[in-house]
């Protein structure tokens, strides 16, 4: 029987510790993980590939943001489900993300609770915002 | 175009300091329009640049220049140097897969019996007099290298791993490591941000000292038979060195077993991809750019 493919999830985050923390735990989760250490290569790795999902760190590199990384997601393809995470929570970004689909979790994350909504999210695939934690 | 020569290499370590200086200017010519009598611009165009030699007559390589057409390659010279040229009626070329095979094999073949300056990808001028005036301006500079290319070869060499088999190695036999992954495993603590975090710092540090100590390693087994490296930058997460030594060409046999030596002794561990000869690319950086003044 054939191996069923691993969703792929590109990681955006630009502390590369963090970013590898990420990566573990998505990987023990069984996903396949990209990882991007700023909005460039971001750009790059997804001018050549598409994902499963796209998870983003609100703050990036000099004064990027999370929010560029996923318009060039839905860009080349809006059903994409993006998920961003960010330790300032404002209604502003909270706004914006839920206009433009985005899930949102602040950090720090509740760890089982934001690898259950990956899951579900990439299960509905229909990149329709999950409830994302308040904390 | 990297792994036109991908050579066989698994094997050993010792360490190194990375070797030596890199040899490298920038040259940017600025002329008048006078200095020269002026000749015209051919009918078919510009002249095409692939590199520098030594050479005190007229050569030709053959019919093998960028393009498609197969225009015939022959040498501008200015008393001893010489440039390596073919007409071309394009001035600007994309750098397809066509007309980078197309460069390189040029450069390939006078390498076989010359040593060479190679010049970047796309460098066009509009006359064969321009290029003597470039040859004549910095004729001091391009003799200098030439003579510290002399006999000298370039090898390339990315060295990846098995991160996921590293972090597993550190898990077990990184003291610090072991033991908070065991207290927070103990203590249920693994959906919890902090210490997935802190941990994940832990194992990112490690990972780091690590790499950057199998590259020192590399370095160290490889600089008796180099006489120059360069460290470029690594592409993507997987490859912790992405290097190229310079080697002289009578000690090529040593390098080669030096690096498969290295390779050995790391087995699995890492994944060493040897490439070359090449012509010096990473350590001559030359840029030929005629700037056109007004005499004054």
């Amino acid at each position: 029987m054939p191996k069923a493919k691993k969703p792929q999830i590109l990681v955006v985050e630009d502390e590369a510790s963090v970013l590898l923390t990420y990566r573990l735990m998505l990987e023990d989760q069984g996903y396949e993980v990209f990882c991007a250490l700023s909005s460039h290569e971001a750009a790059a790795v997804l001018g050549s590939r598409r994902f499963d999902l796209v998870l983003c760190d609100l703050s990036l590199e000099q004064n990027h943001t999370g929010f560029e990384v996923f318009e060039r997601v839905h860009k080349r393809d809006p059903k994409v489900p993006c998920v961003l995470l960010t330790g300032y929570a404002n209604r502003e970004t909270t706004e914006r993300a839920e206009q433009a689909g985005i899930t949102v979790f602040f950090k720090p994350i509740e760890i089982d609770e934001f690898l259950q909504t990956l899951q579900t999210i990439l299960r509905n695939s229909h990149g329709k915002p999950a409830k994302a934690n308040r904390n | 175009m990297e792994n036109r020569q991908r050579r066989t290499a698994t094997k050993a370590p010792k360490r190194a300091a990375k070797a030596d200086k890199n040899v490298a200017e920038d040259v940017h010519v600025r002329i008048t329009e006078f200095p020269v009598p002026p000749e015209p611009a051919s009918a078919q165009g510009g002249r095409y640049v692939y590199g520098i030699i030594e050479a005190k007559q007229p050569l030709s390589f053959g019919k093998m220049g960028i393009g498609g057409a197969g225009e015939p390659v022959y040498t501008v010279n200015f008393q001893d140097i010489a440039a390596i040229v073919s007409k071309t009626s394009v001035y600007i070329f994309d750098p397809t897969r066509e007309n980078a095979l197309a460069h390189e094999h040029v450069i390939e073949t006078v390498m076989k019996t010359h040593t060479i300056i190679p010049m970047s990808f796309g460098t066009v001028f509009r006359t064969d007099n321009d290029i003597r005036e470039v040859l004549r301006s910095i004729y001091v500079s391009l003799k200098d290298v030439l003579k510290q290319m002399e006999g000298k070869l370039e090898f390339g060499l990315k060295v990846n791993w098995d991160r996921d088999r590293i972090i597993e190695e550190l898990k077990d036999a990184d003291e610090e490591i072991r033991r908070f992954h065991q207290e927070i495993t103990r203590k249920h603590l693994q959906s919890t941000y902090f210490a997935r975090m802190q941990l994940g710092r832990m194992i990112d540090k490690a990972l780091s000292e690590r790499s950057a100590q199998y590259v020192r390693d590399i370095y160290e087994a490889l600089r008796g038979v180099c006489v120059a490296s360069r460290d470029n930058k690594p592409i993507g997460d997987k490859m912790i060195m992405n290097a190229a030594f310079l080697v002289e060409r009578d000690r090529e046999r040593d390098f080669d077993a030096a690096v498969n030596k290295i390779a050995k002794y790391y087995g699995e561990l890492l994944n060493f991809k040897y490439t070359g000869p090449w012509p010096p690319y990473n350590f001559v950086n030359i840029r030929l750019k005629l700037e056109r003044g007004t005499a004054s």
